[in-house]
């Protein structure tokens, strides 16, 4: 009887708990929104200080402190593996970007779809397969093609982290170094040329998905 | 969507959005903090949370520092000069394609899309040889026009989609009543226009505020932005985390708060209407 009680009881409680929890949720959607996009407005030199300093720092960063407290040795990313660790700072502030693509072709899907799906006994993982998927197709596309266009050109990430040290001279840092720097134009030219190529390998497929949206 | 979840469902999924949201979100919380330590405390390890001394004391160090009014300035000055300019040259462009299209408007679309397209680099040394000759090295209204260039195909593209919405129905009553052309702009399609205009600007302000190709190699001190200033701080003198954190909190709240207003406008502006 006591049991019954006090569990009947703390039913009465949990209720109102997690409807107040459900109804907050509802409105921290809106936050959850805003704390991922927010790494898209912080402006280049200021991500990759803040990463190199606050987190990568081999004496003083964040990462170094966690592995130190775990036992491991501290290792220094950015002299290391360079490469990944602009990797993992771009990524950072591109993830927004593509977040909210996503997003907005997600929220464009009709839900009476996968409600029928769902009735005819598909599994979740089949369901996220055969209809989340091609429904997404165009827009992971899109994602690909314009991150893969703008991020040809990275520049500030690596002046303020490794100046182009470690490998981590890009085309575009390449140009910098020869034009600005060494005063080799020809070469910086030509450089230059190289990368617009590049960039215009994927550019054609990209101005293709534009403008067959054009005509719709 | 509509579909039942169950209770347990959506609390799992939440907890998981939350936990992404917050470690995605985690180097800005950590920079806000660390602003507001001393400069003894911000190298604390293990990591000091939330139990230290709050102190102002940065933000007045980094105000302090001989540029950074120039920067801030220089920054406010470029941003809402390039973006201004643009919206003068872009209003009558995407106008005149998204109400009197032609023959070859599409093309003429694509094209100047196909502008922002290009690496910045591969123009980089005719844009210095050219700013020498001039001799406008340095100086802000080399970068106001340099970044209106490359974002007007961004401005020209969301002020055409926005265009292209208001219903030519509307046009054809307002002449049917017997408006002429004048009053059919000023009293029919400007009260239209003026939110794309308004999400235009925001996002631009937002881009040219952030650009730090140009701003960076087209100056040296007297038009340094703040991405320029912020730069400064690679190569630091002693103990500077929390200086660095005051000064990029100082360089990024603006537009951090513009930006959250802009979200949706993101995505129409830079993916040229693919995605809508």
């Amino acid at each position: 009887m006591a049991t019954q009680h006090s569990r009947s009881a703390a039913r009465w409680m949990i209720a109102p708990a997690v409807f107040v929890l459900l109804v907050w949720m509802l409105v921290g959607q809106g936050i959850v929104r805003i704390l991922v996009i927010a790494p898209f407005f912080v402006m280049p030199t200021v991500s990759a200080l803040v990463w190199k300093n606050m987190f990568f720092n081999v004496d003083n960063g964040l990462f170094s402190y966690a592995a130190v407290a775990m036992g491991m040795q501290p290792y220094d990313f950015l002299s290391q593996s360079s490469l990944l660790s602009i990797i993992v700072i771009v990524a950072w502030q591109w993830l927004p970007f593509s977040t909210l693509i996503l997003l907005t072709a997600v929220q464009s899907l009709d839900s009476d779809q996968l409600e029928a799906a769902e009735m005819d006994g598909a599994p979740p993982l089949s369901r996220f397969r055969y209809i989340i998927l091609p429904h997404l197709a165009r827009a992971i596309t899109v994602v690909i093609l314009i991150q893969t266009i703008f991020l040809l050109s990275i520049f500030a990430e690596i002046f303020v982290t490794t100046s182009g040290s470690f490998g981590t001279r890009t085309l575009t840092y390449l140009v910098y170094e020869r034009v600005l720097n060494s005063q080799n134009i020809g070469l910086g030219s030509a450089g230059g040329i190289i990368a617009v190529i590049l960039a215009n390998i994927v550019a054609i497929f990209l101005m293709r998905v534009v403008g067959k949206n054009l005509d719709t | 969507m509509a579909r039942a979840v169950s209770t347990r469902k959506k609390l799992m999924w939440t907890g998981l959005a939350w936990f992404f949201g917050l470690l995605i979100f985690f180097p800005i919380l950590w920079t806000f903090l660390t602003s507001f330590k001393s400069e003894g405390v911000a190298i604390a390890d293990p990591p000091v949370w939330f139990a230290f001394d709050w102190t102002l004391e940065n933000y007045r160090a980094v105000q302090e520092r001989s540029n950074y009014p120039l920067a801030l300035t220089n920054s406010i000055v470029i941003a809402l000069g390039s973006t201004f300019l643009g919206i003068l040259i872009a209003v009558p462009a995407a106008w005149a394609m998204a109400f009197v299209p032609g023959k070859r408007t599409k093309d003429v679309l694509l094209w100047m899309l196909s502008t922002k397209m290009l690496p910045a680099v591969g123009v980089l040394y005719p844009l210095v040889l050219l700013a020498k000759w001039l001799g406008i090295m340095d100086s802000r209204i080399l970068l106001v026009v340099v970044l209106m260039l490359i974002n007007l195909p961004i401005i020209v593209w969301m002020l055409y989609t926005y265009f292209k919405e208001i219903p030519g129905e509307i046009l054809e009553a307002a002449r049917m009543d017997g408006a002429n052309l004048k009053n059919e702009i000023i009293y029919v399609l400007t009260p239209m226009a003026i939110p794309g205009i308004a999400s235009t600007i925001l996002l631009n302000i937002i881009l040219a505020w952030n650009e730090a190709f140009w701003t960076i190699l087209l100056t040296t001190v007297s038009a340094a932005p703040l991405t320029k200033f912020i730069a400064s701080y690679s190569s630091p003198e002693g103990l500077f985390y929390a200086k660095l954190s005051a000064a990029s909190m100082m360089a990024i709240a603006p537009i951090l708060i513009l930006g959250w207003f802009s979200q949706k406008q993101l995505v129409r502006g830079l993916t040229f209407g693919a995605v809508k």
